[in-house]
C-alpha cells in the first residue's frame, strides 16, 4: 500500500465518518475499515482528487453499512464528539448534527469538502437533482434552526 | 457554515489511530513482498509533520506572484501571517472602499494563464524620456500581423533581498515566461539581438507615464463595501457555477507613507468544476487621500473615475465600467504635470472603448473548452505510470540525495517567514503535478528544499518552441546577444557562446542526442546569491532537451552536473 495515501487521506475520512456516525469509536473503525478496503482492492488512481474521491465513497458507503445493521439498529446512539471553541460554534454543530443522516452527509461534503452536487451525487450514488433537493431541504432545516446565523 | 469548517477543522484522529493506521499500511507492505524499496518511515512522519504544522493548500505560489509584480504595493510583506494580521486590522477599519473588482484568472500556477481572460493593450502614449533618471524596460509584444497586443513594465524589486533587480518578461504567442540575469548592465543592452526572426520587441519607455487597459470577462462581480459584506461575497463565491471548492483565502493590506493610499487585496483560489484551479483577485482601494471618486454615465455606461497620487509627483489614474457582460478597469500613470492630459487620455479612451461596442473576448480570449483539462499533484508511482511522460520520469535511484526521501505530496510549496534571515523561504516540499491546459501538457517534478531546487519538467513543445532547436556551435546573433550580459563565470571558465546562450534563454532546446556531461557542465554555472550580507555558491543548472515530440527542462540549483545527467541517463539520454 501506498502508505502516504493513510497521511492524505486519514484526517479528512475521519472528519466525514464523525460528522455521519456521531461518535469518535465508530468513525475511528470506518477510517480503518475505509483502508482496510483499499488494499483489498487496490485501485490505481489518476491522481489525487481521484483518490481523495474514491476513499470518500468508500467512507461513505462503510457508514451507511453500519448504519444499517442491526446491531446498529438496536443500540441507543451515543453521541459522542468533540467540545466546540465557544457557544456559536456549537449551536451550529449541533444544528448540522441534529439533521438525519442524509441531509448532514450532503452538507458535510458541500460545505466542508468544497464538492459539487455533481461531485457528491457520484460519491454517494444519487441522482444529482437528489442531491440538491437534499441540499435544500437541509439548509431550510438549518435555517430554522439557527435563524438568520446560516448566511454567516 | 463558517463555525462548522472551524469546527471540523479542529478534530484530529487520536494519535494512537494514526500509529495505528500506519503500521497497518506497513505491514501489508511487508506483507505483499512487492520487492520494492519500503519508503522509511522518515517519508510518512514527513507527510505527517507538514500536515500538522499547518500546511495547506492555498494560493502562496499566487500570492508570491503578486508581491513581485505589484507596483503599487510598496511596503508589503513577505510574511504571510503578518499579512494576514495586517489584512484583518485593514478590514475592521475600512469605511471608505470605494469600489472593488474582481478578476477572474484560469488556468495554472504563477502568471503563465493569466492572460486568459484579460488583455494588455498600451504604449500608445508612451515614450521614452531623456534624462530620466527611473528608466524602466517594458516588453511590446506584437501579433504576427504587426498589431500591437501587449505592453508591460517589469522591473521589480526583489523583496528576498531587498535590492533592486530588473527582470525581463518575454512572451510569445501565450507562452510567457521571465528573465532575471544575476548582474546586469542596464546601459549597455540592446535589443536588436533579441530573437531576430520572430515578431518579438522590446522597447524603453518611461514608467511614470505608463497607461495599462485591462479587461475582464465578467465570470464574477463582487461589489462589496463593507468588511461584512467582503465575508459574505467571499461565502457566495461558492455558488458560482463555475467554481467547485474554495481552497483558501488570502489578503494582504497595503498601506504606507510613501503610498498615501491603502489597498486590501484579496486572492480566493478556488478549484473549478473542471478540475482547474482558478483565483479570484479582488482588489479594494481606498482612495481617501486622493481626489473623491467620480461617477458619471458615458454613453449610458456607468462609470467610475478616480486618481491618486503616491510617490509625491506621481499620480494613478483609473476609470472603471462594466460593459456587454464585461468588467473594464482602465489605469494610467502621469506625473503631476501630465495630470490633466491623462484624465484627458483615460476620458478618450473609455469612450473609443465604448464607441467601438467593446472588446471581442472571442478574439483575445477564445472561450474554453475544458474538456481533458487537468490540475492534478501526482505521487511518484502515478507520475512513473503516467501514459503520456511516466517513460520520461528520472529512475528514483538516481534522484540527488538531499531529494531522495521526499514524498511526493499534494500540497503545492509554501513559505515561512524565516526570522534569523528575515525572510520568507519555501518550506521543503516534493511535489508532482500534472497539468493540461490551453497552455500546457505538462508533467512537473519539484524538489525545494532551499535553497537547493530541482524543477523536472516534461511537457508537449509548442510548434513555436520547436522551431528554437539548436546545436552547440550554430547560433550567432544569439551569441551577440548573450554577449552582452554579463554573465558570470561558467565552470571551467570555458563559457562558449552556445552554453551561455542556454543559461537562461527558456525557449532553446538541445537535442537529446547532442546531451554530453560536457554539455551540462557547460549550461552549469556557479551562482553566488546574497542573503543578508552572506554569499553563498551553488550549482545552478538549465537546459532544455528535446527527446523525438516530448521535451524536458529542467532547472535545478545546487545538483551537480553529474548528478544531473545521472538522472538523464536513467531515461536514456546521454
Amino acid at each position: 500500500m501506498d502508505i502516504g495515501i493513510v497521511g492524505r487521506n486519514e484526517q479528512r475520512l475521519y472528519r466525514a465518518a464523525l460528522a455521519i456516525m456521531k461518535g469518535r469509536a465508530d468513525a475511528e473503525d470506518i477510517v480503518q475499515d475505509v483502508f482496510v478496503k483499499y488494499m483489498e482492492k487496490q485501485p490505481q488512481f489518476e491522481s489525487y482528487t481521484h483518490e481523495a474521491a474514491w476513499l470518500m465513497r468508500v467512507t461513505i458507503n462503510c457508514c451507511r453499512s453500519r448504519l444499517r445493521s442491526s446491531w446498529w439498529k438496536m443500540r441507543v446512539p451515543l453521541l459522542d464528539i468533540y467540545p466546540a471553541r465557544d457557544e456559536g460554534q456549537r449551536d451550529v454543530v449541533s444544528a448540522v448534527l441534529s439533521l438525519p443522516v442524509k441531509y448532514r452527509m450532503v452538507i458535510h461534503l458541500f460545505y466542508y469538502e468544497g464538492y459539487t452536487t455533481r461531485e457528491i451525487s457520484e460519491i454517494t450514488v444519487q441522482k444529482e437533482s437528489t442531491v440538491r433537493q437534499q441540499l435544500t431541504r437541509a439548509r431550510r432545516m438549518l435555517g430554522e434552526e439557527l435563524g438568520g446565523e446560516l448566511a454567516q | 457554515m463558517k463555525e462548522y469548517k472551524e469546527y471540523m477543522d479542529s478534530i484530529k484522529l487520536e494519535a494512537d489511530v494514526q500509529e495505528r493506521l500506519s503500521q497497518q499500511a506497513t505491514y501489508e507492505r511487508i506483507e505483499a513482498k512487492r520487492g520494492r524499496t519500503i519508503l522509511p518511515l522518515l517519508g510518512v512522519a514527513a507527510v505527517m509533520a507538514l500536515i500538522f504544522l499547518g500546511i495547506r493548500t492555498g494560493p502562496t505560489l499566487f500570492r508570491q506572484w503578486y508581491y513581485e509584480n505589484d507596483a503599487t504595493s510598496g511596503n508589503s510583506t513577505d510574511n504571510p501571517n503578518e499579512a494576514e494580521s495586517l489584512d484583518e486590522v485593514a478590514l475592521e477599519n475600512m469605511y471608505e472602499l470605494t469600489f472593488a473588482q474582481v478578476r477572474v484568472n484560469t488556468g495554472g500556477r504563477f502568471f503563465r494563464t493569466h492572460d486568459d481572460y484579460s488583455i494588455w493593450l498600451g504604449g500608445r502614449n508612451v515614450m521614452p524620456v531623456p534624462g530620466m533618471t527611473t528608466l524602466r524596460h517594458g516588453t511590446a509584444l506584437y501579433d504576427p500581423t504587426g498589431e500591437l497586443i501587449r505592453f508591460s513594465a517589469s522591473e521589480t524589486e526583489q523583496r528576498r533581498n531587498h535590492r533592486l533587480r530588473p527582470a525581463f518578461e518575454f512572451e510569445y504567442n501565450g507562452f510567457v515566461t521571465s528573465y532575471t540575469p544575476s548582474i546586469f548592465e542596464i546601459d549597455s543592452i540592446t535589443f536588436e539581438y533579441v530573437m531576430p526572426q520572430t515578431p518579438f520587441e522590446i522597447a524603453m519607455y518611461d514608467f511614470r507615464r505608463s497607461q495599462e487597459f485591462q479587461a475582464f470577462r465578467r465570470d464574477a462581480m463582487i461589489l462589496a463595501m463593507t468588511p461584512a459584506e467582503i465575508t459574505q461575497a467571499i461565502e457566495e463565491l461558492n455558488a458560482i457555477p463555475i467554481v467547485r471548492a474554495s481552497d483558501g483565502v488570502t489578503r494582504t493590506w497595503n498601506q504606507g507613507e510613501m503610498l498615501l493610499f491603502s489597498q486590501v487585496n484579496t486572492a480566493l483560489e478556488f478549484t473549478m468544476w473542471t478540475g482547474e484551479r482558478t483565483w479570484f483577485d479582488m482588489a479594494f482601494y481606498n482612495v481617501e487621500r486622493g481626489e473623491q471618486p467620480a461617477h458619471s454615465y458615458v454613453q449610458g455606461v456607468a462609470v467610475t473615475a478616480w486618481t491618486y497620487n503616491f510617490w509625491g509627483e506621481l499620480y494613478q489614474l483609473g476609470a472603471d465600467f462594466m460593459f456587454e457582460g464585461n468588467t473594464y478597469a482602465i489605469r494610467t500613470m502621469d506625473t503631476r504635470e501630465f495630470l490633466e492630459e491623462g484624465k484627458q487620455r483615460l476620458t478618450e479612451s473609455v469612450n473609443r472603448t465604448i464607441s467601438n461596442g467593446g472588446l471581442d473576448f472571442n478574439v483575445v480570449a477564445p472561450q474554453l473548452d475544458f474538456t481533458g483539462f487537468r490540475n492534478d499533484r501526482l505521487s511518484f508511482e502515478m507520475a512513473q505510470n503516467d501514459v503520456q511522460f511516466g517513460a520520461f520520469v528520472p529512475s528514483p535511484a538516481t534522484i540527488p540525495e538531499r531529494f531522495s526521501q521526499m514524498v511526493a505530496s499534494p500540497v503545492d510549496i509554501q513559505y515561512e517567514f524565516n526570522p534569523t534571515r528575515n525572510m520568507s523561504i519555501p518550506t521543503p516540499v516534493f511535489v508532482i503535478s500534472r497539468n493540461i491546459n490551453t497552455r500546457e501538457n505538462m508533467l512537473e517534478l519539484l524538489w525545494h528544499d532551499w535553497p537547493n531546487t530541482l524543477t523536472w519538467s516534461i511537457f508537449e513543445p509548442s510548434e513555436e518552441e520547436l522551431q528554437w532547436i539548436y546545436t552547440p556551435n550554430e547560433p550567432e546573433s544569439i551569441h551577440q546577444w548573450v554577449s552582452r550580459f554579463a554573465y558570470q563565470r561558467t565552470i571551467g571558465q570555458a563559457a562558449t557562446a552556445f552554453s551561455a546562450m542556454a543559461f537562461s534563454e527558456p525557449f532553446l532546446l538541445v537535442l537529446a542526442e547532442d546531451v554530453t556531461l560536457d554539455l551540462i557542465n557547460n549550461k552549469t554555472n556557479i551562482f553566488g546569491h546574497g542573503t543578508n550580507g552572506e554569499i553563498e555558491s551553488a550549482y545552478t543548472t538549465s537546459i532544455n532537451i528535446l527527446h523525438n515530440d516530448t521535451a524536458i527542462r529542467i532547472r535545478s540549483t545546487g545538483s551537480s552536473p553529474e548528478e544531473i545527467f545521472t538522472m538523464l541517463q536513467s531515461i536514456g539520454i546521454g
